[in-house]
């Protein structure tokens, strides 16, 4: 038989099991999840196949999700992209490619490795995590959109425009430009580039100045943007979630990030230690004073953005 | 990263025009919102005596079915038990 004859072969069932592995073919729909049914089978290294949906959750050792591909699921009806309808739980580690929506978490005992959301191809290109990231190093590539919070027991590398609706927490953290993050935990090492948005009043970074790289200014919503000068234009709701992403803070173009028309924003106080906060593992930065009271009044203003709109 | 009104951006909604991100799912040829908190709906005379795990991988105990004494009146429909689908409980701590 010829390589392709093979494959068609192979095509036939939709998925191939054997004690050490499970491949679920490129393109197919696999009505559950794929899990353990006996005892050592959740050491079986999972490859979902291009463009494949499955309803339910995985678990394996290591878990790849290959990047989407043009595949017709029928005349005419190209496929969306790689759907886990579920969680993505993993002993080893997990990789998720382009073109892949997971409606759950990831969860590894190891590495795990998101590949960047590309908008310039012809295959789907999106990358979205509906829930949260845990893992022993979590690397997440440029665009991603995470809804849940990122949590590594080592290393979070978090490139260029990376969307993290929650918080994110590792003793080092390494973070591109132009993210929205909901809020930040790091404990040893913080490398933050520009045009950052951390969603929050209060940050926490490693006790040690030396141990932070932090060479442009991070933006926080609040106070600059509880009164936001360009308020008529985010007339139209949801107000909260458009203002921590706002395009008049930042433009993005595919390449670049460069700074928009808006100069009111608040900044972190990262080098102003008068502001900080010393906590036995972190420094608190704060843009609630320190000498506040009435915290109600402070809450009030800053939990809004922190909330996400929501 | 998502793309809207001839621009890319980051977050769920296109801070230009508040259109919320959307995504095609291989169930249905329309795009749905995403971010949209999925909720179960109870409505007033449900009553939900176990708990339902779907689709989860859950560590730690789940509560036995028991038998207490009958305490609420039930209208609408009634659920007992613990239901598990798709999912894995563990009652043992993984040694990591």
């Amino acid at each position: 038989m010829t390589e392709k004859e093979i494959q068609a072969v192979l095509s036939r069932s939709i998925i191939e099991e054997t004690e050490t592995t499970v491949r679920l073919h490129k393109g197919q729909e696999y009505a559950s999840g794929i899990l353990p049914k006996q005892g050592g089978q959740q050491y079986r290294s999972v490859r979902v196949g291009a463009s494949s949906v499955i309803k339910g959750s995985v678990v394996g050792k290591d878990v790849i999700v290959e990047k989407a591909e043009a595949i017709e699921l029928k005349k005419g009806v190209m496929a969306p992209g790689t759907e886990i309808q579920g969680s993505i739980n993993s002993l080893g580690d997990i990789e998720i490619g382009t073109g892949s929506w997971v409606q759950g978490g990831l969860m590894a005992k190891g590495n795990i490795v998101i590949h960047p959301y590309l908008t310039d191809i012809q295959t789907p290109g999106h990358v979205l995590i509906d829930g949260a990231v845990s893992g022993r190093n979590v690397k997440i590539g440029n665009g991603v959109v995470i809804l849940g919070p990122v949590i590594a027991t080592e290393k979070i590398e978090i490139s260029n425009n990376v969307s993290i609706r929650d918080h994110v927490s590792a003793p080092n953290v390494i973070i591109g430009d132009g993210c929205l993050i909901g809020g930040l935990q790091a404990r040893k090492t913080l490398s933050i580039g520009e045009f950052n948005t951390i969603s929050a009043s209060q940050i926490l970074i490693p006790n040690n100045p030396e141990q932070v790289d932090s060479k442009f200014k991070i933006r926080s919503p609040y106070p600059g943007c509880n009164a936001c000068p360009y308020d008529s234009q985010f007339s139209d709701l949801p107000a909260i979630a458009r203002k921590l992403g706002c395009h008049l803070f930042a433009t993005r173009n595919n390449n670049t990030i460069s700074a928009g028309k808006c100069s009111e924003w608040t900044s972190f106080p990262i080098t102003d230690t008068t502001n900080h906060f010393n906590l036995q593992n972190y420094s608190c930065v704060s843009l609630i004073p320190k000498n506040a009271v009435n915290l109600n009044l402070y809450a009030e203003k800053s939990t809004i953005w922190e909330r996400g709109g929501e | 990263m998502p793309k809207c009104c001839n621009a890319i951006h980051v977050g769920w909604i296109c801070p230009i025009c508040g259109k919320q991100m959307t995504i095609t799912s291989h169930i249905g040829n329309e795009p749905v919102p995403v971010g949209k908190i999925k909720n179960i709906t109870i409505v007033q005379g449900d009553y939900v005596k176990g708990s339902i795990i779907k689709d989860s991988v859950v560590m730690g105990e789940v509560p036995s079915e028991s038998n207490p004494q009958e305490i609420v009146e039930v209208q609408g429909n009634k659920i007992e038990g613990n239901v598990s689908e798709d999912s894995i409980i563990m009652d043992d701590e993984l040694d990591f």
